[in-house]
């Protein structure tokens, strides 16, 4: 499940424990990582792994970090589309030799949900929201199913891309709306009169 | 084309306080004949819909004037004239004036026929034989109808832009071309040929865009078809025929569906004027969302309601006009809930938003009131263009309403194709500084029921109607209800604001501008018009279950009226009729027409 928030972080610093790389070794073969382009949604992530044969400090950088960002965990890197468009991801050890290069390309999201913000808020209960989703590629086969997190704090009817919420008590619900492979959401808060 | 020299420095004079109109309204030489009443009729609609349709006649022979039920019914008659400006009706030739005098005044709005080889000449007959003030003009020469719009006087008369010989497109966006290209020349109204297949898209996106879409018919079935498409004028060469089809429209509603705006987006849960608030309208089932727009010191332009930020935004006192776009960005909007962490959005980001939705803008240029920093200093209509420039797919997905008089000029010397919509009267912040009266050099606001002079106010700034529409006659009658045939009949559709509830559902008002849009979301606006097959019995009960949608594209079931058009052995065209019982207002809701077999 992919959330609408984005990351703040372009690149981060990895050290590792163990002893340093050989002088003989080429750079190229310090890391193992799947180089080929990365594709992802606008406000979605991928994450791939990656193993790092010698003890060397890695640098992640994204050329152009308002298309994307990245996080890096352990063995693993997450890259978030921030906007549509291409970058690319270059990952090279601290001495500054190139290890990796990556294609990211941003695209439009299967699945559009006009919910900018990835949240609405609703005040009060017995109140009704329309989200009407939008298939961006014809092409894409599959059945809407809508979805919520939490049935007694919101209920919900749909037909198809548009359902129909109704807030049933305070607190908050994610709203997931699936399409084939495809799936998309947002958190739904039912607040007091105050907004709270 | 050329312009009047004077239509050029028009602009430039207010500011040595010289009041000039433009098009300039300079006195040519007095006409032989100065005809200025305007027709004001009490029709017998045919139809009981609740606003429109237009009737115009397309005349045959001359007993096609004054035939009575006729004449009660047709607001309009079509001119067919010459290059030398005659008419023939029955291989008899006669003179335009003779026409006017003996067959039209008093009786009809004549729309004059007019083209490239004769529209010289008649500009010279206007101007010095016969000053006719309530006539329009029809044509399929975008640049006839321009040299109409630029003459120093004739400029008042509405145009029609003839568009039937041009077979439409099957998109809906492809239709801003004609609508912008008519707009740029000040054509207020699209005749279309009612037989095109794809007239229903065409009309659609006149009335979206605040246009008149008429359509020519030449037989009973495309006269109701052409109302049930979304056309609010019908052309018609057998008007016997249109006024005894039209009467199957015999029960109040719509022919089209009410087209809702909503009010700075949907407010019922979202912060005015965010983005949220934006698409959120276009969930809940608006077709339209109306919002406001603020220039900041740095020229660009964010949304907001207020010229400065109190009540909108966890920020107090901040002009846009003297904050940067970036500083403004500190702002949280909070009027209904902070928690969105939402700032001003700016019109680029709105215009990248709505791209994925449905949705027609209609954006209103407040621009602090235009000030005279924001008009001068800041070039906000300058900078409104260059925005929407920067993506030129935006175009034909908005138009422009406005309050104030020099960004109603400005738009009219640098975006003269983008239809814009006059909501109200005020006076400028530019016009009090430099003690010019609002709207002066159009002669300034004159009511709904001024019809002379809000023909000519219209005209004069190539503006249309979107006054509130909270103004009763002492009858207690909304004004728009009252006016709305007279302006119609003349290529001006009415807009109105803004509600808070579904009352606009009963009035004549194409766009409804509304807080309550959600609240609509489950009304009915379409009903299905496949080909259907029934029995006989059936057929006889009048009555029939078929799929229904409602302004937010939910599908139900509902049993609909059967009313026949047409009928020749076991096939029947038919429009199914269901109501909708409202919050404040009922309506009830025709479909397009239904082929339907009987067996």
């Amino acid at each position: 499940m992919i959330s609408f928030r984005k990351l703040t972080s372009t690149f981060f610093f990895l050290t590792l424990l163990g002893s340093c790389a050989s002088n003989e070794t080429k750079p190229a073969n310090l890391l193992e990582v799947d180089s080929s382009p990365i594709s992802v949604e606008l406000y979605h992530a991928v994450t791939r792994e990656f193993v790092v044969k010698e003890d060397i400090e890695l640098v992640f950088t994204v050329e152009n970090p308002s298309i994307a960002t990245v996080n890096v965990g352990e063995g693993n890197f997450t890259v978030y589309g921030s906007a549509i468009g291409d970058t690319s991801l270059t990952i090279t050890s601290s001495n500054g030799d190139v290890l990796a290069n990556i294609d990211i390309d941003v695209i439009e999201p299967v699945i559009y949900l006009p919910v900018p913000s990835g949240s609405l808020y609703v005040k009060g209960i017995g109140k009704t929201v329309s989200v009407k989703g939008v298939i961006t590629d014809s092409s894409v086969a599959g059945e809407a199913i809508w979805s919520v997190s939490d049935p007694e704090i919101i209920s919900f009817e749909a037909q198809e891309l548009l359902a129909i919420f109704t807030t049933l008590k305070r607190g908050n619900a994610l709203v997931t709306l699936t399409y084939g492979e495809h799936e998309a959401s947002f958190m739904l808060y039912v607040t007091n009169i105050k907004g709270e | 084309m050329k312009k009047n020299l004077l239509f050029y420095f028009s602009f430039l004079l207010p500011l040595s306080g010289v009041n000039v109109a433009g098009p300039q309204m300079v006195k040519a030489a007095t006409p032989n004949v100065t005809y200025e009443t305007y027709l004001n009729k009490n029709i017998v609609n045919p139809t009981s819909l609740t606003y429109g349709p237009a009737l115009i006649l397309n005349p045959k022979t001359l007993n096609d004037f004054t035939n009575v039920d006729v004449h009660a019914s047709f607001y309009d008659v079509i001119l067919e004239t010459d290059n030398n400006l005659n008419l023939t009706y029955e291989g008899t030739k006669y003179n335009l004036t003779e026409i006017l005098d003996t067959y039209v005044k008093g009786k009809y709005v004549p729309v004059v026929r007019i083209t490239d080889s004769n529209v010289e000449r008649f500009l010279s007959w206007w101007n010095n034989e016969y000053r006719y003030y309530d006539m329009m003009v029809v044509s399929s020469s975008l640049d006839a109808i321009g040299k109409i719009y630029q003459d120093s006087n004739a400029y008042l008369l509405n145009s029609v832009y003839d568009m039937t010989s041009i077979t439409l497109p099957s998109s809906r966006f492809a239709n801003w071309q004609y609508v912008r290209d008519a707009n740029k020349v000040g054509a207020n109204t699209l005749l279309l040929n009612g037989d095109d297949p794809n007239i229903s898209i065409t009309a659609e996106y006149c009335q979206a865009m605040a246009k008149v879409a008429w359509a020519m018919t030449d037989s009973s079935l495309e006269d109701a078809k052409a109302l049930t498409d979304g056309c609010y004028g019908i052309v018609s060469d057998h008007p016997a025929e249109t006024i005894s089809t039209l009467k199957i429209f015999d029960e109040s509603g719509w022919a089209s569906p009410q087209h809702l705006a909503a009010h700075r987006g949907i407010t019922t849960y979202c912060n005015e004027n965010s983005i949220t608030a934006c698409l959120a309208a276009y969930s809940e089932g608006a077709s339209h969302i109306e919002v406001d727009l603020q220039v900041c010191k740095d020229e660009e332009i964010l949304l907001c309601h207020n010229s400065q930020t109190n009540g909108t935004s966890t920020k107090s006192g901040w002009y846009f006009v003297n904050t940067t776009s970036t500083a403004m960005s500190g702002a949280t909007l909070n009027d209904y809930n902070e928690r969105y962490g939402e700032t001003y959005p700016s019109l680029r980001q709105l215009i990248k938003e709505v791209m994925h939705a449905d949705l027609i803008c209609l954006l209103e240029l407040k621009f602090d009131g235009c000030s005279d920093k924001a008009l001068n200093e800041l070039h906000c209509i300058e900078n409104f263009k260059r925005i929407i420039d920067e993506t030129p797919d935006f175009y034909g997905h908005f138009f422009a309403i406005t309050f104030y008089a020099p960004l109603a000029e400005k738009m009219k010397e640098l975006m003269p194709e983008i239809p814009l919509g006059y909501i109200g009267g005020a006076r400028s912040g530019y016009e009090s500084l430099n003690n010019l009266p609002a709207w002066g050099n159009g002669g300034g606001h004159v009511a709904m029921t001024e019809y002379a002079n809000k023909v000519k106010f219209l005209r004069h700034y190539n503006i249309g109607l979107d006054e509130n529409h909270d103004q009763k006659t002492n009858a207690g009658d909304y004004y728009c209800d009252v006016t709305g045939e007279f302006y119609l009949a003349r290529g001006f559709v009415q807009n109105t604001w803004t509600y808070e509830n579904d009352v606009h559902f009963g009035m004549k008002s194409m766009i409804a501008t509304t807080n309550a849009a959600d609240l609509c979301h489950a009304y009915l606006k379409d009903i299905e018009n496949h080909e259907i097959t029934m029995s006989a019995s059936a057929y006889e009960s009048g009555k029939l279950v078929v799929q229904t949608t409602s302004y937010n594209g939910w599908q139900s079931e509902r049993e609909c009226q059967i009313k026949e058009i047409s009928r020749e052995g076991s096939v029947a065209y038919a429009t199914l009729y269901a109501t909708q019982t409202g919050a404040k207002t009922s309506y009830g809701r025709y479909s397009k027409i239904v082929k339907i077999n009987i067996q």
